[in-house]
């Protein structure tokens, strides 16, 4: 896969991948939410003999990536750095140096009070890796300050409209790097990652007849039907230990919930209700699975145990809430409810308490999906007055937008990618 | 007859709430025939074709906004089926409604009609939805619309093994507006021919 190829490149420098840090017990910062105090990281501007446009690139996305976290608030340096002196609790400071034609960068985390150094660490790559090795290095910074991996080597498969339908694609998490990864001429939707992050699963109209689900190899670039059994399927996703699938199939006009092997295999019906049920998602224990329903006259989230029993009712306000979406934290589950200028995004303990609005109701704000951290959502709204991806902290701050030419819907944020390990 | 009165009573009384609704509604039942009656020709009472009943029909289906009946024309299939041109108009849908309206039963008795000549045509019937639902639940309830469809056809006395349903959900509008003018034309099962 074309989009891809960037990571071998990082499995080579991993054998480079040196660290001097100190004994990295101490956190700096529990993430919670971003009313939480933001630490204040002041990123010098890196040396570099050769390649200074190169440095400066990779400050300016690295800057980026670690305001995107949400956490870290950098501190303007320059001109201002004297005034913001006294609040800079960590300093970055980095070089590159160009052998051939590749560079190494090598930077270091200092504690500003103490003069402490926290980390250091380098890498070697081309310079056409430099968007992944600054978020790389993002990844490396949040996690030594806030305790938990960030989300810069994250990527984000959303639906794009083209002449034709509605094509698979990808994005890096902050929107660039955009690739398309089919070319159907046919409507495709609902896509979900795999636990590994090498395949997807969608449903597709590109099989003939109504959607079937479809599952896309990235290494291969195809994609293969996925269950031969005959019926509408939608609304795929994978349990958290990426050994079932769940998802909703029409037969008979009627539409249930199902889980089955990820090879297909042991089909099994987990709802038999004459209402619509659809939209599972699985709690991150797998032991539970969400699901929207109209049993009770209309469409409301339920809970139920992943066999399909001890169904429960979440929701009560509002008369349509759908497109449930448990969080990897396990604690909330984010949905859309209907609202006089479209679906708006909403957050709900599993409790079926604290009911949280997230969007304005200026627009439609809908397919909610969380990253992997559980700390941002992702999600397509016309609020530009066409319909692009965004990105959101999930105390719904920190609004960004991530796609520009419209027709964008659909997205699925990835699970952790990891170029190296 | 008696059952036939018996199903004629809903929609009469459907028929009731739109009269309720003022004066756009009044040009739509001028529009239609003072008493909808499904039944095509007499010889055969037993096919009489009728809404499907209770077990799909949930109980909130009442029409939630009015409806621009008269506005939803224009989205007729045509097709040459055999040498002979058929004409197969599309029939529209309430909010989050998959139960047949009056006026989408005078349309379809009118395309089952034609059908009914034509008993070798294979008919993908394609629901489709409104903006105002997620993208998997109008897959769903889209589903549902061809199915009602699909039924009022099996109970006309089409072949069932002839007629294919697929949900498009709210994928493929007609009219890509947000309001409910554009949404009255987006709820709509169109029933397509095919070569």
């Amino acid at each position: 896969m074309r989009d891809l190829r960037i990571f071998p490149v990082l499995f080579a420098l991993a054998a480079l991948f040196s660290e001097i840090g100190n004994g990295q017990t101490d956190v700096f910062l529990k993430i919670q939410s971003a009313e939480t105090h933001k630490i204040n990281v002041a990123i010098v501007n890196f040396s570099a003999k050769q390649s200074p446009e190169l440095a400066i690139s990779l400050r300016r996305i690295l800057i980026d990536d670690l305001n995107n976290s949400g956490f870290i608030s950098v501190l303007p340096t320059g001109t201002e750095v004297d005034s913001n002196e006294s609040l800079i609790e960590f300093r970055v400071t980095g070089e590159i140096i160009q052998t051939g034609n590749r560079f190494s960068f090598e930077f270091s985390l200092t504690e500003a009070a103490t003069g402490r150094r926290l980390m250091t660490k380098s890498f070697r790559a081309y310079p056409f890796a430099i968007r992944v090795l600054a978020h790389t290095v993002s990844d490396e910074i949040v996690y030594r300050l806030c305790g938990d991996y960030g989300v810069a080597c994250t990527k984000i498969v959303f639906l794009s409209e083209r002449k034709g339908g509605k094509e698979l694609a990808i994005m890096d998490y902050d929107g660039q790097r955009l690739s398309v990864l089919t070319h159907t001429n046919s409507i495709n939707i609902l896509p979900c990652w795999s636990m590994n992050g090498q395949n997807l699963l969608f449903a597709t109209y590109a099989l003939g007849g109504g959607p079937v689900l479809a599952d896309y190899n990235f290494k291969s670039g195809q994609f293969s039907r996925f269950i031969a059994h005959p019926g509408t399927y939608t609304s795929p996703e994978y349990s958290p230990d990426g050994k079932r699938v769940a998802f909703a199939l029409t037969q008979n006009g009627n539409v249930d919930i199902y889980i089955a092997d990820r090879d297909g295999g042991n089909r099994l019906r987990l709802t038999a209700n004459p209402a619509i049920d659809t939209a599972p998602s699985w709690s991150p224990n797998g032991r539970e699975i969400a699901f929207s329903s109209d049993r009770g006259g209309n469409p409301q989230i339920y809970l139920m145990d992943a066999e399909g029993g001890n169904v429960r009712r979440l929701t009560y306000e509002n008369k349509f809430n759908a497109s449930p979406k448990w969080s990897p934290k396990g604690d909330q589950i984010a949905f859309v409810t209907l609202q006089s200028h479209g679906f708006q995004i909403y957050l709900i303990d599993v409790t079926g308490e604290n009911l949280i609005v997230l969007t304005n109701n200026q627009a439609g704000y809908e397919s909610p999906s969380w990253s992997p951290d559980g700390n941002h959502l992702v999600f397509t709204s016309n609020r530009s007055g066409k319909w692009d991806i965004y990105a959101m902290l999930k105390d719904g701050s920190h609004l960004r937008r991530l796609t520009f030419n419209g027709g964008n819907t659909g997205p699925s944020w990835s699970p952790r990618l990891k170029p190296f390990n | 007859m008696k059952k036939l009165l018996l199903l004629l009573i809903p929609l009469m009384c459907i028929g009731l709430v739109f009269s309720a609704c003022g004066k756009k509604t009044a040009a739509v039942q001028k529009d239609q025939p003072e008493v909808v009656t499904p039944a095509p020709t007499q010889s055969q009472p037993a096919l009489t074709p009728a809404p499907k009943p209770a077990p799909l029909t949930p109980a909130t289906t009442q029409p939630e906004k009015s409806d621009n009946t008269d506005k939803n024309q224009g989205i007729t299939i045509t097709t040459t089926l055999g040498g002979q041109v058929l004409q197969l108009d599309a029939i529209y849908f309430d909010y989050n409604s998959y139960e047949l309206r009056p006026d989408a039963i005078t349309t379809l008795e009118k395309s089952a009609r034609i059908l009914k000549q034509n008993p070798t045509a294979l008919i993908s019937i394609e629901g489709h939805c409104d903006e105002r639902g997620t993208v998997e639940y109008n897959i769903a309830l889209g589903e549902r619309r061809a199915y009602s469809v699909k039924n009022y056809f099996i109970e006309y006395g089409l072949n069932p093994d002839n007629l294919v349903t697929i949900s498009y959900g709210k994928e493929k509008p007609v009219d890509p507006g947000h309001d409910e003018d554009a949404w009255s034309k987006n709820r709509r099962a169109a029933i397509v021919p095919n070569p």
